[in-house]
């Protein structure tokens, strides 16, 4: 093989490869804002990486120039929380928390949540279906004996059920920030973020959190 | 591959944003190929934070924005293959496996093997020039050398390449 030779399989494998590969599935950039605390900039950072990831993986086109702030129900009021697909974006549970997004996971698969206004919550922890009572008191949801469906998982999928199970028991504080619906549990915290995020959404997010941040 | 260059970095987040959007996929194409078991949005994700808070550092007189970030992503990604290094090697079980592959995608995977073998610089100036897409002065630009030599590194890197191929001319 002459060096021509290998220079052109070298053009024709990388044009190959480009064929194939490599459109990225971030969608956007939201600068990190300065000086958070370590654990709670990390998260946020990943809250909004995680949000921008889904919406391209799903297909959903951020406004990019979409202005102003995104409402949010005053404390209290219900009513954004119900018959919304809330779609997993991050855990934090345990020390440190967990990163989300873990590598090779299946957007498709997504953990998420749907309220109803008659008690009752159904949905996903990524591995199995669940659904079972959730009435919502005040600024708190009492999760009731949630029913699963039977699917074992492995590795990380089964370890983000496992976290995600453990924070929807009884009383588990809510609030939606910048369309983001945060759920505390006795174990730890999880977001989950509404369909249609924009990127005044992520925007909204990155205030709230230099406003919030855990010092 | 050209950007028309600003002076400086975008100091707010929006237009640093719109700064940043169409070398998005420049990025994704070197992460991926310098550190492909990684994930390459980390790595993009990593070098697009580590970019913001070094923005103040961007010189338009040595290389476009995209030849700028893509110098990062290279660093980054050198990072998550240390990082990967010290961790046990899992068996991707999503991976084509040889016997399976047709002829030309088991060509291309000993070519990928190949190039895992040339050194740190001479992989760069390959993944940059035929798997990123780069002009050699593009190359250049992101490597901090002449276009003459990457130019002579990817000769050699040619020349080694051929070597572990099996093949030559002589």
């Amino acid at each position: 093989m002459t060096d021509q030779q290998m220079h052109e399989r070298l053009e024709a494998a990388g044009a190959r490869w480009r064929e194939q590969k490599a459109t990225p599935l971030i969608a956007d950039f939201a600068p990190p804002p300065r000086q958070l605390p370590s654990v709670r900039a990390h998260r946020v950072t990943w809250l909004v990486t995680a949000a921008a990831v889904i919406a391209a993986a799903v297909g959903i086109t951020i406004p990019l120039l979409s202005g102003g702030g995104t409402a949010q129900p005053p404390a209290g009021d219900s009513s954004g929380l119900y018959g919304v697909r809330w779609t997993w974006s991050s855990s934090e549970v345990g020390v440190g928390g967990s990163r989300p997004l873990p590598p090779n996971f299946d957007l498709a698969r997504a953990p998420f949540l749907r309220f109803e206004p008659g008690g009752r919550v159904v949905g996903s922890d990524g591995c199995n279906s669940v659904s079972g009572p959730a009435r919502v008191e005040g600024d708190a949801i009492i999760f009731g004996q949630l029913y699963r469906s039977y699917e074992i998982c492995h590795g990380a999928l089964w370890k983000q059920a496992g976290e995600i199970n453990g924070v929807l028991r009884g009383r588990v504080t809510w609030r939606i920030v910048c369309n983001v619906l945060m759920l505390q549990g006795h174990t730890g915290e999880l977001d989950y973020d509404a369909p249609h995020r924009t990127r005044a959404d992520m925007e909204c997010l990155t205030r709230w959190s230099n406003k919030h941040a855990v010092k | 591959m050209t950007d028309a260059a600003p002076l400086t970095a975008p100091g707010d987040a929006q237009a640093f944003a719109d700064w940043v959007r169409p070398s998005l996929v420049p990025m994704a194409r070197l992460a991926a190929r310098l550190a492909p078991h990684a994930d390459p949005d980390d790595v993009v994700q990593e070098a697009l934070t580590r970019a913001w808070r070094k923005r103040g550092g961007y010189d338009p007189q040595r290389g476009s924005p995209t030849t700028w970030l893509l110098a990062i992503v290279a660093d980054q990604a050198r990072a998550a293959r240390r990082v990967r290094l010290r961790h046990l090697r899992l068996v991707d079980e999503g991976a084509e496996l040889p016997e399976r592959a047709s002829p030309q995608r088991q060509a291309d995977l000993d070519l990928d093997r190949a190039i895992t073998q040339l050194g740190n610089r001479q992989q760069l100036a390959v993944q940059l020039h035929y798997f990123v897409g780069l002009g050699v002065d593009e190359t250049a630009a992101v490597m901090g050398c002449s276009a003459g030599t990457v130019k002579s590194t990817l000769f050699d890197a040619r020349t080694k390449l051929r070597r572990l191929l099996g093949d030559t001319d002589d």
